[in-house]
């Protein structure tokens, strides 16, 4: 039994209670393992609890750097979280307390077990979307528009997030929708584990020059472009169930076989620029169905959010203009809003 | 008549392809044999306990997705969610059960034939993906492709300057893109601009790594005088095994002929076999000429021809040379509809129905029924005058005739041009202008050295002395017979001695 696991029935700072194990202890992207649990205070308040366990770093060959790793990582991201926390972002999800919890039993110099505690979510986008018996198209839109404002939030503080993906969007009964996990985020001028990766993130979620491992420059904005890549992936999320990279990777592999490998970046871009295509096309069939008069706009968003050449995404104002920035994200904010808004007020 | 047995330059010209068409083709495969694929563990990942842990839709989708990223197609409980999803999503989710499917189907033998050739004949279907393609465009501007199908589909309408807009916007969304660079360097050529067609592709800078361009390269700088940069580059790169037979195959064929013409055959032949290894349809037909160039029994020709898909070009020209006409017919009109730019192969159909199966009514179908852009040739336009003129419509004949002949000829074009108005002379009941027209052509034919189209204009000159019974019939008969043996006009052997 590692001592992270042993958290059930242990007392807190802050009133905090331990109450229940949530079996699955998931790998987290951020490169450490992490153990959930259920836990309270003393108003009754119900709280998800996330305890970090370095111990499987100790079986490693070099235990001492992945050590180091790990923590660096676990590190980095309370840093950031707590960043996000006193800048008060909105959108963004920010613990409510953390700390490091002593477990009696013998577990040696692991017995001091580090922890986060986080407000309870009644689940992801993807939960949410399985309990719809129908499509909710002013849900949907709403949840889109505060993804964008938790990214703008993000980016305001030099933070790219790099995983935003339908299990990293989590929904509060009260406030909607807000962005999770920074295990794989990047902070300007703050070097992180994340920077030395490939793919920080999921990889089924990789823009198309991060299957190369292209970049335009090495300017930081460039993360930022890789956000608003997976913003626009929600969308197909939404309306097609799957994200943009896997309707990309699809339509390429149907039309060069399964065989289809890479060899440089702009020599591809037009197989994928194709396969884009193709792929809005069978987004516009199936947001046409459940959006009527609101299809062309939304698959407009998706399409520059999406566009596989990262030097022309974003919103084409933004780039034309010296003032802004190429991955301003506040054109989108206000084109989800006015859709949300416009959607919610037929539903009345 | 004209026939493209007097092809004396086959070149391997890039094809001009729709996308669709080069894909199922394979042609924008990988050149080099080892490339990098990215290896990421599907068995370690979070896809995978995802949905081991919870088995939804979502989860069967990320797992199936990343299994297909990483090229894992064997990995079982991929398969697994692939069926999951399959089962269990709505049957409106088109993309996910796309994607489910995909995965589980088979991948198909490299050779299988291609479903998506578009082979159509129809001048309206062209339209109609015009139409499809603009639409394409509106939604997404900054797909180069779509550009280039839309600058191709132009070009074969014969409206070249929306056709020069569609390749210049294609052009200026990517400049080193293989299937782009091969499409706009076609179109200009089919244009008539070869030193734009030439200076699109070196501007890429991949005329030193690529294959297909270099061969594109030499092939337009030698069929308009210019000088290629890229044969000494080339001499390596068709030895490099690092690419793939298939890569090397257009090059090989390429340096091939020019070994031939600079004389050395005996290199040219080994090109010839090594270019066989593993050939495009655009290789096999340049191996198939230059055979006959040299006169080479390549046996394996015919059976690569069976193989090689959209060998039509291949096919009709081994089939033409070996007098099974019929089947070179039918070849050579799927050659047309598969190459709408070239006007190779509708000469082909059009001399063969006409002359071979006598089917004059099939040749102005044939001659009616292609794309304008095959139309706009003096040699097209020759044909069908021909068979409007053997069909009775001498008004029509004489009217294209004249249109013909308001293009630039070559020496060669314009004889053939007068025979045919021999032939329409005859038709009119002007005899003596038509022995004139005959004798003047045969004449020219022989001035320029082309004995074989001299021997081929006496034979229709003999044709028709017999059908006016004229009293100098037998002797024009006579000099048909001895011609065509002679300088062996295979072709009409059959057709002379009938006579």
């Amino acid at each position: 039994m590692k001592a992270a696991e042993n958290l059930v029935g242990l007392d807190l700072d802050g009133g905090w209670h331990i109450d229940e194990l949530v079996k699955r202890p998931k790998k987290g992207t951020g490169g450490y393992s992490s153990i959930s649990y259920l836990a309270s205070n003393k108003e009754g308040r119900k709280a998800f609890l996330k305890a970090l366990d370095f111990s499987a770093a100790l079986q490693e060959e070099d235990p001492a750097h992945r050590l180091y790793v790990l923590l660096s990582a676990y590190e980095f991201e309370r840093n950031l979280l707590h960043q996000c926390k006193d800048k008060r972002l909105r959108r963004v999800v920010v613990p409510l307390a953390d700390g490091t919890a002593k477990v009696p039993g013998n577990f040696g110099p692991l017995e001091n077990v580090p922890y986060l505690i986080f407000p309870m979510a009644t689940g992801d986008i993807r939960n949410e979307v399985a309990r719809w018996k129908k499509f909710d198209l002013a849900w949907a839109l709403r949840s889109l528009h505060h993804s964008a404002v938790g990214l703008q939030e993000l980016h305001g503080i030099g933070v790219a997030h790099q995983d935003i993906k339908p299990s990293n969007v989590l929904v509060f009964p009260v406030e909607g929708s807000k962005l999770t996990d920074l295990g794989s985020a990047s902070q300007v001028e703050k070097p992180s584990q994340s920077d030395k990766k490939f793919i920080p993130g999921d990889v089924s979620y990789a823009t198309p020059e991060q299957w190369y491992g292209w970049s335009q420059s090495p300017d930081f904005s460039n993360r930022y472009l890789i956000d608003l890549y997976r913003l626009g992936s929600l969308i197909f999320f939404f309306f097609a169930d799957c994200s943009a990279t896997d309707a990309i990777q699809l339509k390429l592999s149907i039309k060069h076989g399964k065989k289809f490998t890479r060899s440089d970046f702009i020599g591809d871009l037009p197989y994928m620029q194709y396969a884009f295509g193709e792929a809005l096309h069978d987004l516009h069939t199936l947001v046409e169905t459940l959006a009527g008069d609101l299809t062309d706009e939304i698959v407009m968003i998706a399409q520059e959010l999406c566009e596989p050449d990262s030097r022309r995404r974003g919103d084409s104002r933004a780039r034309a203009a010296a003032y802004r920035q190429q991955h301003d994200v506040q054109a989108y904010i206000s084109r989800f809003d006015r859709l949300a808004r416009t959607a919610e007020i037929r539903m009345i | 008549m004209s026939v493209i047995f007097e092809d004396k330059n086959r070149l391997v010209m890039p094809r001009c392809l729709e996308y669709l068409t080069a894909c199922s083709l394979g042609l924008l495969r990988i050149i080099r044999k080892k490339e990098e694929v990215p290896i990421t563990d599907v068995k370690g990942s979070n896809a995978r306990k995802d949905w081991l842990d919870n088995p939804t839709i979502p989860t069967a989708v990320d797992l199936v997705a990343e299994a297909l990223i990483v090229k894992d197609f064997e990995f079982r409980e991929a398969i697994e969610a692939a069926k999951y999803i399959l089962d269990r999503a709505d049957s409106s989710s088109i993309l996910i059960r796309q994607l489910a499917n995909h995965f589980l189907e088979q991948p198909r033998p490299r050779w299988a034939e291609p479903s998506n050739i578009l082979l159509v004949d129809v001048v309206d279907a062209r339209r109609k993906y015009i139409s499809r393609l603009k639409k394409s465009v509106r939604i997404h501007p900054v797909n180069p492709i779509t550009w280039s199908d839309l600058a191709i589909c132009y070009a074969a309408l014969s409206q070249i300057d929306k056709a020069r807009m569609a390749m210049n916007v294609a052009l200026g969304l990517t400049n080193n893109n293989r299937f782009i660079l091969r499409a706009a360097s076609r179109c200009f050529t089919h244009m008539g601009e070869p030193d734009r067609a030439v200076a699109v592709l070196r501007r890429s800078g991949l005329c030193e790594f690529d294959p297909w361009i270099a061969s594109a390269d030499i092939a337009i700088s030698e069929g308009f005088g210019l000088k290629s940069k890229c044969i000494s580059k080339s001499k390596y790169m068709i030895d490099d095994d690092n690419l793939t037979h298939f890569a090397r195959s257009e090059l090989t064929s390429g340096m091939a002929t020019l070994e031939l013409k600079s004389g050395s055959a005996k290199r040219a032949k080994k090109l010839m076999y090594k270019a066989l290894s593993d050939p495009t349809e655009n290789a096999l037909a340049q191996v198939e000429w230059l055979s006959n160039q040299i006169n080479e029994d390549i046996p394996e020709i015919n059976e690569l021809g069976c193989s090689v898909p959209a060998s039509f070009e291949a096919q009709a020209l081994y089939l033409f040379y070996n007098k099974r006409f019929k089947e070179s017919l039918e070849a050579s009109k799927l050659w047309g509809t598969y190459l709408y730019l070239s006007s190779r192969p509708v000469i082909q159909s059009s001399y063969i129905a006409g002359l071979q199966m006598n089917d004059d009514t099939e040749a102005i179908r044939i001659l009616e029924n292609c794309t304008p852009a095959q139309k706009d040739d003096p040699v097209v336009m020759n044909n069908y005058a021909f068979s409007l003129a053997r069909s009775g419509d001498i008004e029509r004949a004489v009217e294209i005739i004249k249109k013909a002949k308001s293009y630039p000829l070559s020496e060669q074009q314009k004889f053939v041009i007068t025979a045919t108005e021999g032939l329409i002379a005859f038709r009119s009941d002007n005899i003596e202008k038509g022995r004139s027209l005959y004798s003047m052509a045969v004449k020219g034919f022989e001035k320029i050295n082309d004995l074989r189209a001299a021997a081929t204009a006496t034979y229709f000159w003999a044709v028709e002395e017999k059908r006016v019974r004229a009293q100098a019939a037998t002797l024009i008969v006579e000099e048909a017979k001895k011609r065509i043996s002679r300088f062996n006009v295979f072709e009409l052997e059959d057709l002379v001695k009938k006579l």
